[in-house]
């Protein structure tokens, strides 16, 4: 099982890189070979990715996601689903540079720097964790789609608004387009991470340890209400869709910064060392 | 590309031209002369009737549109030459120099390259496939259609088809009207819920409203200076009038505005959009066909707001142009296949037409001579006759069929090879039984073919 994990460690990236290549050779090219393979190529990553994430789980019996590299190697894999499903419901690859590239991206760092985790902290095993953190990962998610379409809204605008009709204006798709994913990603990212936050208070309490220090709870506070204010804005306020895409992108900076930075700079909770077992033995 | 006098030298024309093809188009003549020779449906149906009743071509069609007209011919000798030229003499006043004439594997290329969209004004036009086609019926309804007219215009409109679907030829809006729209299909994915704002109603502002009209647009408001004229457009578009003083209420519904008045002087001022409250952050689309802009240049500066002018859609269009022009060369590909095509089916044609009348001619001789001995011989003794010259006439056309069977096996153009075999054998003259008989001329090699089998006791012949 350890040799397939290897393996798969190491194809992952080349599966997505190959797929990366091809939707690069659409916006650049408008090559019909890559139009024709560029899906098919994308959906064999997302295969095997499934593939070594369940693998990992039932190697270390629990889910696959305990430290940051095994949550970005998750958020690699569900923008890549979420990117798939928005490319088929709207058969439009334009965007496929852009989101495959920040998922290459995060896969590629997981996979340089991941190592098997040998100190398994028993906490980790309760399905409340599960849970939490599932949830904080799809939130996660959600802004990181929310962010590569909130890109993409910017440069097309900019073209728009500078009268300039090349490449990006030939292959994106259209502006309500990016501004719809943008949002909804954001939406759906910001009720995952209010379930996360919550699952992640009632859990912490349980175990008795006090969340409100923990570094990262309060980046992840911080980044509930960007998220949220820039949704308010948005369908109550009326803000326009530039003002919301760049409010959201300091969120995503913000979202970055905690998951790498925190485990770096801060020991405490998150980095689940000191943590109390239930019954509130210390677990080491 | 042979011109109209060097069917007089017949240098230019091979020795049994089978496809003629003699026109004039938008490239070759001048205006006043394409109009000279234009014809219109009931026009084009004389000329085929006339051709037909002539008979020295055995089928024909017409292409007549607003940028050419041509005839296109087929016959089994090079009489259809003259006929050409007659029916061109009739075209008074058309320079001569301006008619082109081309035969055989050239005429299959200008029709594939014409159906392709390669030939016409505007490259990758959609038009010209419908016109090919319909070119094609009416020869059929004229009765001047045959096997090669059939196989001519199915290879050209597969040629079409083809170059639409596997290249960009026909892709992109290379009309300014078109262009607006794709403009506004870059903003909002789905026009069927948006509002359409359309100020003017002259004819630049009719095209535009009707091509969104067609693409579903989900309401429109027609403004107009003549409130009458305005509502005229908007009914037939299925919309609402406006006064030009309802505007600045009109901007705040609306999504995209096309504009093209022939106001001197901005009528959409940027205090005007930014004074439309209520929008929520919904972007606004100006689309300025007009010449003087209708739309402030400054109004570009609003947040969410964004102004298309005339030089915008004139940039989009000419990409669009250069990205068609571009696809040319594989759209070339594409036509060369299809006339190897075309080319492979003739040259199978040809063996087939031959193998028929080397044994039709054979048989004439057998069954002259039979005929001369019918009253001088018992049934029995007849019997044994046409046996023995049956088996004669077998043996002596064996190898000659064979051989023709494979046309791949001679040296050169099997064709020519063909052309001997007829030659040797006198196929083309004493094989033809109403040469010279006044019959009415066969509308089809083939078809008379028939005919002529009704009259011939059954042959026996393998």
């Amino acid at each position: 099982m350890n040799a397939a994990l290897d393996l798969l460690r190491i194809i992952l990236p080349i599966a997505y890189a190959v797929a990366l290549m091809n939707y690069v050779g659409i916006f650049l090219r408008d090559d019909p070979l890559a139009r024709r393979i560029a899906t098919p190529s994308l959906i064999v990553a997302v295969l095997l990715h499934a593939l070594s994430l369940v693998l990992r789980g039932l190697s270390q019996h629990r889910h696959p996601i305990a430290n940051p590299l095994e949550s970005m190697t998750m958020i690699a894999f569900a923008v890549a689903v979420v990117h798939l499903y928005i490319e088929l419901t709207h058969k439009n690859q334009g965007a496929g540079a852009f989101v495959i590239g920040l998922v290459f991206i995060f896969q590629l760092i997981a996979s340089a720097f991941m190592r098997p985790v040998e100190i398994v902290n028993p906490i980790l095993r309760s399905p409340l964790f599960g849970f939490h953190i599932g949830a904080a990962i799809l939130g996660y998610s959600g802004f990181a789609v929310s962010a590569a379409y909130g890109i993409l809204f910017l440069l097309l605008y900019r073209e728009l608004k500078a009268n300039r009709f090349g490449r990006l204006y030939d292959r994106l798709p259209s502006l309500d387009l990016l501004t719809h994913m943008s949002i909804r990603a954001a939406a759906v990212g910001l009720v995952c991470l209010t379930v996360g936050i919550v699952v992640g208070i009632v859990w912490s309490s349980q175990l008795g340890i006090d969340i409100l220090r923990d570094p990262k709870f309060v980046f992840t506070v911080l980044l509930w209400l960007i998220y949220a204010i820039c949704l308010g804005a948005y369908y109550a306020l009326g803000w326009s869709g530039r003002r919301v895409v760049y409010f959201s992108l300091i969120g995503f900076a913000i979202m970055i910064f905690s998951m790498a930075v925190v485990h770096v700079l801060f020991r405490s909770f998150h980095s689940f060392a000191g943590a109390l077992l239930p019954g509130g033995t210390a677990a080491g | 590309m042979a011109r109209l006098n060097d069917l007089d030298r017949g240098a230019a024309a091979p020795e049994r031209p089978v496809l003629t093809l003699i026109g004039v188009n938008h490239r070759s003549a001048t205006l006043a002369e394409l109009e000279q020779a234009a014809l219109d449906t009931s026009a084009a149906r004389a000329a085929l009737a006339q051709v037909r009743r002539d008979g020295r071509a055995a089928e024909a069609a017409v292409i007549a549109t607003c940028n050419r007209t041509e005839a296109y011919l087929v016959a089994t000798d090079d009489r259809a030459a003259g006929l050409g030229r007659e029916l061109l003499q009739s075209f008074s006043g058309v320079n001569p120099d301006a008619i082109y004439v081309k035969f055989g594997r050239d005429v299959v290329a200008h029709l594939c390259r014409l159906a392709a969209g390669i030939d016409s004004l505007m490259v990758g036009e959609p038009q010209i496939l419908g016109q090919v086609k319909a070119a094609q019926t009416l020869a059929q309804e004229a009765q001047c259609a045959g096997p090669f007219i059939g196989k001519l215009f199915s290879t050209a409109l597969r040629a079409g088809k083809r170059a639409r679907a596997e290249t960009q030829i026909g892709q992109g809006p290379v009309s300014v009207s078109y262009a607006a729209l794709g403009l506004a299909e870059k903003i909002f994915s789905d026009l069927r819920e948006r509002a359409l704002l359309l100020v003017g109603a002259g004819e630049t502002a009719t095209l535009a409203g009707r091509h969104f009209a067609e693409a579903g647009v989900g309401s429109i408001v027609v403004a107009n200076r003549t409130f009458e004229r305005g509502a005229r457009l908007a009914a037939e578009l299925g919309g609402q009038p406006a006064s030009l003083r309802d505007l600045p209420e009109a901007l705040v519904h609306a999504d995209v505005v096309v504009t093209a008045t022939s106001a001197q002087r901005p009528v959409i001022t940027r205090e005007m959009v930014a004074a439309a409250k209520g929008r929520r952050g919904r972007p606004l689309v100006f689309i300025d066909i007009a010449l003087p802009r209708d739309v402030d240049p400054r109004v570009n500066e609003l947040e969410g707001v964004f102004v298309h002018d005339m030089t915008a859609l004139d940039a989009i269009v000419q990409r669009n142009i250069e990205r068609r022009r571009r696809e040319i060369p594989r759209v070339e590909a594409i036509v060369a296949e299809e006339v190897e095509r075309h080319e492979v089916w003739e040259r199978s044609l040809d063996a087939v037409a031959t193998i028929r009348d080397l044994r039709a001619a054979f048989e004439a001789v057998r069954a002259e001579e039979i005929a001369a001995w019918r009253g001088k011989l018992t049934p029995a003794e007849l019997e044994r006759l046409e046996r023995a010259t049956r088996t004669i006439v077998n043996r002596l056309l064996h190898h000659p069929l064979s051989r023709i069977r494979r046309p791949r096996d001679t040296a050169g153009d099997p064709r020519h090879f063909l052309a001997a075999a007829r030659e040797l054998f006198a196929l083309d003259d004493a094989g033809d039984p109403e040469a010279g008989t006044g019959d009415p001329p066969r509308a089809g090699k083939y078809r008379g073919e028939e005919r002529r089998d009704e009259h011939r006791p059954k042959d026996n012949l393998p």
